[in-house]
């Protein structure tokens, strides 16, 4: 059995990245800042850790974590993220740089530090956004999520022909992220999707553990937009 | 208009459009320095974010110039992430400029190209309000490889 590494996953994509991942046939460490990654790992028969993706201590937390469990690690899931909203002109500094500095300083900060774990044809999968092909009152998250593919195709290059390094974008996900949205602009959202609907968070997981699997072993430093057709409608 | 290019060439080559001294309010171009820690990509990624919101609030033009090679991942993780990040900014900037006709791209350079045609590039862009939200490609060390 090899150990697959999921960030976020306490609740929404995470959570069911992490659920694919075991059915899979993987032990899975489950990382999340919030305290209910230990409720989420328990009910998965996985293994919780509470760190902050965002931060050295956390990093390392994580880093000790794999040692401890002591399976060999084959897959990263760089899937925490944080969303921060408004028209550039409001948007204030803490905004923006909370934003980047986790989706984009964690997905960074963690693939560093795990991918000399990673065995041998090991897989990391970073999840980037359809946002970062453009969104109104998104400038800190499209960077953010445009900088994790700048990430994911330099490390593919870097990390080749080791391990492979691929990217999801997902479109818009039914998730405690989404459902935040007011429901006008959500409906504003749906209707602009190509197959007319929100995509759900198994969608995204089925891409990530495809991603992942032996399947697309010669995929590297892609991105799959799974967005039901939006990132060209 | 405020010039901030970390190339030193080419901010000279820009001295047409403005200076260090110009007034992001008037518009902005932003040119990162390369990186080499995270805390580094971070401060360049502010130093954009100041300025484009400066720009922002009074709908003044901004242009990102990058480095070709990071802007389609041939580049240490840390410039590409930079690169990549502000190729994803302008087009978001690109988005919430239409409602008020705030102009937005993205220039990515070879190295090996002369500082005045990348500069010519980005006055025309900006004079033009052509390709809003897009990325032009100057030089031809990356023709083929898919933009992020
Ligand atoms: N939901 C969507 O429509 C959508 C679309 C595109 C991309 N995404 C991306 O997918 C990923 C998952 O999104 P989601 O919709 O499930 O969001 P979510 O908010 O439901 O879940 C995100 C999880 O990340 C955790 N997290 C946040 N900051 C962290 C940190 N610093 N350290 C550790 N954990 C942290 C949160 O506690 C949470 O459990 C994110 O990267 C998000 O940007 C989501």
């Amino acid at each position: 059995m090899s150990l697959a590494i999921v960030t976020g996953a306490a609740r929404g994509i995470g959570q069911a990245i992490a659920a694919r991942l075991v059915e899979s046939g993987h032990a899975v460490l489950l990382v999340d800042l919030d305290e209910r990654v230990h409720h989420t790992s328990t009910e998965l028969g996985g293994h919780g850790v509470r760190a902050d993706i965002s931060q050295p201590a956390g990093v390392e937390r994580i880093v000790d974590a794999v040692r401890a469990l002591g399976v060999e690690p084959r897959v990263l899931v760089n899937n925490a993220g944080i969303t921060r909203d408004s028209l550039l002109r409001n948007m204030d500094e803490d905004a923006f740089r909370a934003v980047v500095r986790v989706n984009l300083g964690g997905t960074y900060a963690l693939t560093e530090a795990i991918a000399p774990l990673l065995v041998d044809d090991g897989a990391v999968v970073n999840i980037s956004s359809r946002a970062q092909l453009g969104n109104v009152g998104q400038f800190n998250y499209g960077i953010a999520k445009g900088g994790v593919i700048g990430l994911t195709r330099a490390h593919a290059l870097a990390l080749a022909p080791r391990l492979r390094v691929n990217a999801v974008a997902p479109g818009f996900v039914e998730s405690e992220m989404t459902l935040a949205m007011p429901t006008e602009a959500r409906q504003r959202v749906v209707d602009a999707i190509p197959l007319g609907s929100p995509g759900q968070p198994l969608d995204i997981a089925e891409a990530v553990d495809w991603l992942a699997s032996d399947a697309a072993s010669y995929v590297t430093g892609q991105v799959l937009y799974s967005c039901g057709g939006r990132s060209f409608a | 208009m405020r010039i901030h290019v970390a190339d030193a060439a080419l901010a000279a080559a820009l001295g047409g459009l403005g200076s260090a001294e110009g007034r992001p309010e008037d518009g902005v171009v932003f040119g990162p320095a390369e990186v080499t820690t995270w805390a580094e990509a971070e401060e360049e990624l502010i130093r954009a974010y100041r300025l484009a919101h400066v720009a922002a609030r009074e709908n003044a033009p901004v242009v990102f110039v990058v480095d070709a090679a990071a802007a389609v991942g041939r580049a240490t993780p840390l410039d590409a992430a930079v690169a990549v990040g502000l190729v994803a900014g302008g087009r978001c900037l690109a988005f919430e400029g239409l409602r008020k006709d705030q102009y937005a791209s993205v220039v990515g350079y070879d190295g090996s190209e002369p500082a005045a045609r990348v500069a010519a590039t980005v006055e025309f862009l900006v004079a033009s309000a052509v390709g809003r939200g897009q990325t032009v490609m100057v030089g031809t060390a990356h023709v083929g490889a898919m933009l992020p």
